[in-house]
């Protein structure tokens, strides 16, 4: 069964790429220093410290749908990656093997989406709108 | 998080280390650092709670009669 879902997401995963690429769009890279922390808000004291919150205490309908829009805007190679990492749970190797990409693409691709979703989560704190929750 | 250079490094490492990737070396020098470094503990924390936010999302369902539509294409190609 195993091998018939890695086969299935290969599958689906080179039909995606096909279907992205005759759109002959450029693909927007994520870079890393765009994305570390430079003493930002989210550090900052002043800010609440969401990080010790439960999920399910910051998790609400706006922050759903900021979550979707915030996937959405993950350049396409960086999306498939992280779909399959954190989403579907699949191992870096099984990863690489469905995308044809190497081990340390597939990290490197995985780490700057993480870091470009941090960095809008980190926004949205840092901004207020989740203020409410985050203290709870 | 500062300029220093463990700290960059830290940040370029920060997945690595929360999927137990990292070599036992690196990993142990990154934890050293954390152990002194409280913007970067704070930029882990901060991580793994995104990390862990997004991976509660429940999944979208595929459309209704997809598995089934599949199951039968397969055993049509399979002849």
């Amino acid at each position: 069964e195993a091998k018939l879902r890695n086969w299935l997401y290969k599958v689906a995963a080179s039909v995606c790429l096909k279907k992205h690429r005759s759109r002959n769009r450029p693909e927007r890279e994520l870079f890393l220093e765009d994305l570390k922390p430079a003493g930002g808000p989210e550090t900052s004291p002043d800010i609440p410290d969401w990080s010790h919150s439960p999920v399910e205490n910051l998790m609400n309908d706006e922050l759903r749908a900021r979550l979707a829009r915030a996937v959405a805007r993950l350049p396409h190679p960086y999306r498939l990656v992280f779909n399959l990492r954190d989403f579907e749970g699949f191992s870096t190797e099984e990863t690489a093997r469905i995308l044809d990409l190497t081990p340390q693409a597939v990290k490197t691709r995985l780490h700057r989406a993480r870091a470009f979703l941090r960095k809008e989560l980190a926004d949205y704190y840092a901004g207020g709108a989740g203020a409410g929750e985050v203290g709870g | 998080m500062s300029e220093h250079g463990d700290c960059r490094r830290f940040f370029e490492l920060l997945s690595e280390l929360m999927d137990g990737e990292l070599d036992r070396a690196t990993g142990e020098r990154i934890r050293n650092h954390l152990g002194t470094c409280p913007e970067c503990r704070a930029c882990r924390a901060t991580f793994a709670k995104t990390v862990e936010i997004f991976r509660t999302l429940a999944p979208e369902p595929v459309p209704p009669g997809f598995i089934e539509r599949l199951k039968t294409r397969l055993k049509e190609a399979q002849g």
